[in-house]
């Protein structure tokens, strides 16, 4: 009798003496059933055997009396019955089979007892060899056919080059070709092309290992052109007498495949469901090798891992050497029962580190044992960054107070327990062995003198009337490193105990303090420069009030600094008007402006100003608006000198250009007269009457002619002239002068002139000039004296800011402005019948007194008056 | 016969309006030459024959002359022609070289050319 669950074929007595079948069909086979007949194991010895008997194929689970019942001999049948439902003992019987061959077969059978499903059988068959070989042969070959021709199973034969020489009948109903199709083609011509390089490795291991049995599963196109998978069992069997060839089966094993398929499937499934949650999960088996793992684990694997997963690997291969001693504990502990947790560490590539959290957990199986483990792992960064940042933070602290250097002392007032920082020491540059307040006390000399009185009395103050202090004071270190320190303190009352310590902070600020004086010393260099600047400076807010302005600034307004740190925008500017507009426009888009603009003074005034401003931030941030003011008032002054000068140079360019004209135009006349002259004079006929009234005439123009020609020297003699020689010039002489020239006209005319020179009498003139200013205006104002009055001539100085003015007023025809005035004092204009004139007395007037930097105005009225006024300027005689 | 029974000189210089006289007679331009010494004479003489068939249809007129100069008769006969039954045609007789007298001269649609002085039988023959 032999137990369930151990190895079938153990303790057989029969097993070791069995000789080796050969590969078709193996000497030997056995096969166990349960009480009820049905196979518990079976194997492919057992398998053959079943086959002489039956056509089907045995299998576990078959109930092997199924529909085949009749098949077994008779005595067979009887032996396990009785084996299994009573006799205890081993039977032993011999079985003959005779179809296509005869053989014969001895058999085993045994009873098995189950400790819970009580019964079954161990049946062992071995088949009984032949003596007579050649008959062997015969029977082997015989058997051999008809085994093979009516199995489902495809048997090939092929030479050493794999081409097939065989085909069983089983091929056509596997894979639809007749047997004859297939001779001398190639295995590998039908296999599936994905599949090819694995058949060719397997044909290289089958030609390079005689006599071993190689198993591969592949597809092969089937006549309809579709693959079907199969599994090939081939051996090498060249150098075998009998065969010469390698043998191989092929099964269909299609099916087969189908329900792997459908179990892959299920598994997907399965791992769906687990690849969507979160959590990352590996299955290991109990030798610590992966079974299976979820998306999340393969995502995440290189984070734990020095590798990515991998089903099969085992988990001692991922991680480093110096960590498997830990992991084999850890494991240990698992098997045991135990859950337990790790963490581990990874820094991404960004620098942030992210800590997960490993939880392995024992599988059991139903019998309580431990099959593997079942890991958990996820993400804790931000649960153990909050717990890390309690610990990082005091350690902050103390990084700080040392970063700081700010020293700490504590002195417990009633226990004198005494604590100094290392900082302190430091800063005070005092020796680590100064352990008590009393031997603290003892550096109190190297406080500054000035400061010791104040330091004494502020910290005694604080000790008593337990008040905060906060003082600086200066010390000196080795008698002669001077050191500004901090110091800020004051007693604390516990809550617990009511115990009084007396707590100090010191930082040295000796660098903070000298930053200050450099920064005081550079503002003062600043304000200097503010104060004494040439041009104003002057800062205000955005909305335009002012903030303050430097002196430059308030002595160009006529302010104050104080009254000018209280005035608006409107003080100072008119904003409605459109370069201040404009200002405020770029200002505010731009944030700076350049250009002329118009300051208000506080007189009322304006000051032409150029400005520059920008906007700029202050320290903290605020804007204000800093503006450049410097006064142009003399560059204004000038650029209108200059603008009057040009306009004058204009102007004169006008006028000579005019004057260019007007005696070409006068030249022209005598000379267009002369030349008429010449054409009508009769030169074939000498004696022609006509003749001589065209000579007189001739005389007449040429005269005309040459009296143009002086007219214009005479001009040109005073406008080209500017240095003309000036003298002292009394007004009455000049008069008394030009009177005796007018004598005679004047008592003609039965005229009267009055002339009044008190107001002024002197100014530094050119003489012939004024000469000729006199004549011409007071014999003007007698030829065109009105034919209905007497001429009555008023001649009066006057004087004025700048000018010396001589008006000469007649009451003679006058004249229609409007229509004469501007031509009034052209060249060759006239406005008279009267033939004397020729229109160059106005003229040549006024040219005398412009080339003298003076003017002249006229007021008239048509038959009531003319009055002259010339205005010269005024020189200091 | 002429080419235009009388045309009127208005000139202030006697050698010019003699010169002119002769030389507009003796290329038979016209049969009469009336000269006025000014444009305020010339005007007096126009205006009662504003209606007549008499009015000289063709003007010689000088700038530059005394109480009333050639401008100032443009600007008030251009103001009155249109009382006039035939507007008589005027030629500016110069010798003024000044670029502005010429831009001038072409406001007056009655202005017909400008004559460079002296008057000469070319510039008679091109008028018709």
């Amino acid at each position: 009798m032999i137990t369930f669950s151990e190895n079938y074929l153990s303790e057989t007595p029969v097993f070791a003496s069995i000789p080796g079948g050969d590969s078709l069909f193996p000497a030997k086979g056995f096969m166990v059933v349960d009480k009820h007949y049905n196979v518990i194991a079976v194997d492919e010895g057992y398998k053959m055997f079943h086959k002489l008997f039956h056509q089907t194929v045995l299998k576990s689970g078959d109930n092997i009396y199924l529909q085949v019942a009749n098949y077994y001999p008779t005595n067979f049948n009887a032996a396990l019955r009785n084996s299994i439902e009573y006799s205890e003992d081993d039977l032993s019987l011999t079985l003959d089979y005779k179809g296509e061959f005869s053989s014969s077969f001895k058999v085993y059978i045994d009873q098995l007892q189950h400790p819970i499903n009580c019964k079954g059988a161990r049946i062992i068959i071995e088949r009984t060899e032949e003596d007579d070989s050649d008959k062997q042969e015969e029977k082997s070959e015989s058997f051999f056919r008809q085994l093979v021709d009516h199995s489902t199973s495809i048997y090939q034969l092929t030479d050493s080059a794999f081409n097939i020489s065989y085909s069983s009948n089983a091929v056509e109903e596997v894979l639809g070709y007749h047997a004859s199709e297939l001779f001398d083609k190639n295995v590998i011509d039908l296999v599936h092309p994905d599949d090819r390089d694995l058949v060719k490795e397997w044909l290289v291991n089958i030609k390079r290992q005689s006599e071993k049995l190689l198993t591969l599963e592949y597809r092969v196109r089937a006549k309809k052109g579709n693959y079907i998978w199969i599994e090939n069992s081939a051996k090498n069997m060249l150098n075998n007498l009998g065969f010469r060839s390698i043998v191989m089966s092929s099964k269909n094993i299609q099916e087969k495949k189908i329900a792997d398929d459908a179990l892959v499937q299920a598994e997907q499934r399965l791992s769906l469901l687990l690849n969507n949650t979160a959590e990352s999960f590996i299955i290991l088996n109990s030798r610590l090798r992966i079974v299976t793992y979820n998306k999340s684990a393969q995502e995440r694997s290189p984070h734990f891992y020095n590798k990515e997963i991998q089903s099969g690997f085992s988990v001692l291969d991922l991680i480093d050497e110096s960590e498997i001693q830990d992991y084999i504990t850890l494991f240990e502990q698992v098997f045991n029962g135990e859950e337990k947790e790790k963490e581990t560490k990874y820094i991404d590539e960004q620098g942030i580190p992210h800590i997960y959290s490993h939880t392995f957990r024992p599988l059991f199986n139903a019998a309580n044992d431990i099959f593997g483990v079942f890991i958990t792992s996820s993400e804790v960064t931000e649960r153990k960054n909050l717990t890390e940042q309690v610990a990082i933070n005091s350690e902050r602290l103390k990084t700080a107070q040392k970063i700081a250097r700010l020293g700490y002392f504590e002195l417990d007032a009633v226990t004198k327990t005494f604590f100094c920082s290392d900082q302190f020491y430091e800063i005070l540059e005092i020796d680590k062995s100064v352990q008590s307040w009393d031997q603290l006390m003892g550096y109190e000399k190297n406080i500054h003198n000035q400061d010791k009185k104040n330091v004494i009395a502020e910290i005694s103050n604080s000790i008593l009337k337990e008040d905060d202090f906060y003082l600086e004071f200066r010390y000196f270190v080795n008698g002669e490193k001077e050191k500004v320190i901090l110091a800020i303190g004051g007693i604390e009352t516990s809550k617990l105990d009511n115990a009084k310590v007396f707590k100090v902070t010191l930082q040295d600020i000796t660098e903070t303090r000298m930053a200050m004086v450099a920064l005081q010393a550079l503002e003062s260099k600043f304000k200097s420069i503010f104060d004494n600047s040439i041009d104003g400076v002057v800062l205000s807010n955005h909305t335009g009030e002012l903030l303050s302005a430097n002196p430059a600034a308030c002595k160009m307004l006529g302010y104050t600094q104080q009254e000018m740190a209280s005035l608006i925008r409107p003080d100072l500017l008119d904003v409605e008007s459109r370069p201040v507009q404009e200002m405020i426009y770029k200002q505010n888009t731009l944030g700076e402006f350049v250009g002329e603009l118009n300051f208000k003074h506080k007189k009322g005034h304006y000051v032409p100003v150029e400005i520059s401003s920008i906007s700029m931030k202050d320290a903290n941030g605020k804007n204000y608006v800093s503006t450049i003011v410097r006064d142009i008032t003399d560059k204004k002054k000038i650029e209108e000198d200059q603008r009057l000068l040009t306009d004058e140079l204009l102007k004169n360019n006008q006028d000579l250009q005019q004057f260019s004209f007007i005696t070409s135009h006068n030249l022209r006349a005598p000379v267009a007269n002369l030349l008429s002259l010449l054409s009508l004079y009769n030169k074939e006929n000498h004696a022609d009457e006509f003749n001589q009234v065209l000579v007189d005439k001739f005389e007449q123009a040429t005269q005309q002619l040459n009296s143009t020609l002086n007219d214009l020297v005479n001009v040109l003699v005073i406008k080209s002239n500017n240095n003309i020689d000036k003298e002292p010039i009394s007004f009455t002489s000049v008069f008394t002068e030009v009177r005796k020239n007018v004598d005679s006209l004047l008592h003609e005319r039965k005229g009267k002139i009055h002339a009044d020179f008190t107001a002024v009498d002197e100014i530094l003139y050119n003489k012939i000039h004024i000469d000729s200013i006199f004549l011409n205006i007071i014999t003007n104002a007698i030829r065109y004296s009105s034919p209905d009055r007497k001429p009555e001539i008023k001649i009066t100085s006057h004087k004025m800011d700048g000018w010396v003015m001589v008006a000469f007023a007649d009451n003679g025809l006058g004249m229609d402005l409007k229509r004469y005035g501007d031509r009034l004092f052209g060249l060759y204009q006239r406005f008279h019948g009267n033939k004397e004139g020729k229109g160059l007395g106005l003229y040549m007037t006024k040219s005398q007194i412009t080339a003298m930097g003076g003017k002249i105005e006229v007021e008239s009225a048509p038959d009531k008056g003319t009055t002259f006024k010339i205005f010269f300027k005024t020189q200091k005689v | 016969m002429a080419k235009f029974s009388e045309v009127l000189l208005v000139e202030d210089d006697p050698i010019t309006i003699m010169v002119c006289d002769r030389i507009i007679k003796m290329n038979k331009f016209a049969d009469k030459v009336i000269s006025c010494e000014n444009g305020r004479i010339a005007l007096d003489h126009l205006l009662p024959l504003k209606e007549s068939d008499s009015l000289p249809l063709i003007i010689f007129l000088d700038i530059n002359m005394p109480v009333m100069n050639g401008w100032d008769f443009l600007e008030e006969f251009d103001y009155i022609k249109n009382d006039f039954k035939t507007i008589p045609r005027i030629f500016l007789l110069s010798s003024t070289v000044d670029p502005e007298d010429y831009k001038r001269a072409k406001q007056y649609s009655m202005v017909q050319d400008f004559i460079s002085k002296p008057l000469n039988k070319e510039a008679l023959e091109a008028i018709d």
